[in-house]
């Protein structure tokens, strides 16, 4: 029963927008002009200011239009700047936007939040990271996905072709666990300082669980990691890039107590993480057809059947990040051959 | 083709009014521009083809087979064949560039 103070015209005007075509499926809040207003004003910016043309069609990304997908979203005003840079970031050309929301593939932008503003916005790098819970992490990634839809034109079905898509399609946004890590955070290895705050978008499919309870070394664990790395459903093992290991605390306490560096970390995974030539006839993208590969590296062997192909051309194509709560369990996040973007969120207010 | 949802244009657009008069800010964006299809050739006959291959699987094969049929049905000049590095990523300028100074149409295909 809808309370006589809960206006009518607000249920009437989220059950329009499902019919207009502007949701994900879930409900959104209607951005009503007063709301978008004070998103708009949070960044100090004219709401006609062009953020971004947004691919795949080339919508016009003006910062009320941002505004208004961030309200509904269920976004608050103090989130806009963390959207505003993972627009800034996805557009960067290395990262393919336009192609990863086209492709049959999967693959979605994973926004991971680094930096002091993971405090300031609660946003969760604890248990349950990639699940549902906190509002910062549920309505940014949301807000980011609202976006390529409604004025990037990346509709499903229809621009959109990914044959299964995954959930991270409606959300996907996580923050690193820089607290619980051993190891410099990723915005840090990146080259910013750990004062700043960023922003690092990553074409990525759903994380793929790697369940290791029992390990007291980081050989054993690593064996697991880059089991999980070179399954033959992945497109890594035919067309190499970047793709991300999301180490849970513990799982890197137990490399760490054992002196490895995530430098380490990378190159035993490069060196490990591999598949026989033979072995990888029997799938890929090109089918048997392994001499067209032309991003392996070139000094793999393509004549011998027994070369041990890696996963990617170098160690560092490999990034490994710390997130999570307690207990062992880590994730690999293979990806779409992009590469990923880190950017400073700018216009963070301190407080 | 079948779409995301049953929702119809007409629809749509009538929902997005009443929206409008609720005083709801619309939150998308059409205002990209279309580019409109190049004019068609009269004829085929002496034309140069261009084929692009994208490196997709059997685009080539596919490929190799219209070159052919080009030449052979519809007296073409022979095909001026090129490649994308990957074929997730738009073509470069510099290959759009020497496929518009080279060839009179292209095809592209993806055979998988």
């Amino acid at each position: 029963m809808i309370g006589s103070r809960v206006s009518r015209d607000a249920i009437e005007a989220i059950e329009l927008m499902y019919q207009a075509g502007w949701t994900d499926g879930l409900p959104v809040v209607p951005p009503l002009p007063e709301l978008v207003d004070e998103f708009v004003k949070y960044v100090d910016r004219s709401p006609d200011d062009l953020v971004a043309h947004i691919p795949p069609l080339g919508g016009k990304a003006t910062v009320a239009k941002v505004a208004a997908n961030a309200v509904m979203a269920g976004c608050r005003p103090e989130y806009m700047p963390v959207i505003l840079t993972a627009i800034d970031a996805m557009l960067d050309d290395k990262f393919n936007l336009g192609g990863m929301q086209c492709s049959t593939h999967l693959s979605t932008p994973l926004l991971i939040i680094n930096g002091p503003i993971r405090k300031e916005l609660d946003v969760n790098c604890g248990a349950n990271v990639f699940g549902q819970g906190w509002r910062a992490n549920a309505t940014i990634g949301r807000a980011v996905k609202l976006i390529l839809v409604n004025i990037g034109g990346a509709v499903p079905g229809v621009t959109d072709k990914a044959t299964l898509g995954h959930p991270g399609k409606y959300t996907y946004c996580i923050g690193e666990n820089e607290e619980e890590s051993p190891w410099e955070p990723l915005h840090v290895e990146r080259g910013f300082s750990p004062d700043d705050s960023t922003v690092t978008v990553y074409g990525s499919e759903a994380p793929h669980n790697i369940n290791n309870q029992m390990v007291d070394n980081p050989f054993d664990l690593l064996t697991t990691v880059g089991s999980m790395m070179s399954n033959l459903g992945s497109n890594h093992p035919y067309l190499m890039g970047e793709s991300f290991v999301a180490l849970c605390p513990e799982h890197a306490g137990v490399c760490a107590a054992k002196r490895f560096r995530k430098a380490d970390v990378k190159q035993f995974l490069f060196d490990n993480a591999r598949n026989e030539h033979r072995r990888l006839k029997a799938g890929g993208i090109y089918g048997a057809d392994t001499a067209k590969y032309n991003t392996w590296p070139h000094w793999i062997d393509r004549q011998r059947d027994d070369v041990m192909v890696p996963v990617c051309r170098r160690a560092d194509d490999i990034s490994v990040i710390v997130t999570g709560g307690p207990g062992r369990h880590s994730a690999y996040l293979p990806g779409w051959s992009s590469r990923s973007a880190t950017r400073k969120i700018e216009q963070a207010r301190s407080n | 083709m079948q779409t995301f949802t049953s929702t119809s244009d007409d629809r749509k657009a009538l929902a997005a009014k009443r929206l409008a008069e609720l005083g709801i800010v619309d939150p998308t964006d059409h205002s990209s521009k279309t580019l409109a299809a190049a004019l068609r050739l009269e004829s085929l006959a002496g034309k140069r083809p261009g084929l692009l291959d994208n490196r997709k699987g059997n685009g080539d094969r596919l490929l190799d087979r219209i070159g052919h049929l080009l030449v052979d049905r519809y007296g073409t000049l022979e095909p001026y064949r090129t490649t994308k590095f990957i074929y997730a990523r738009r073509a470069s300028e510099e290959i759009i560039d020497d496929l518009v100074a080279r060839c009179d149409f292209v095809v592209t295909a993806v055979g998988d």
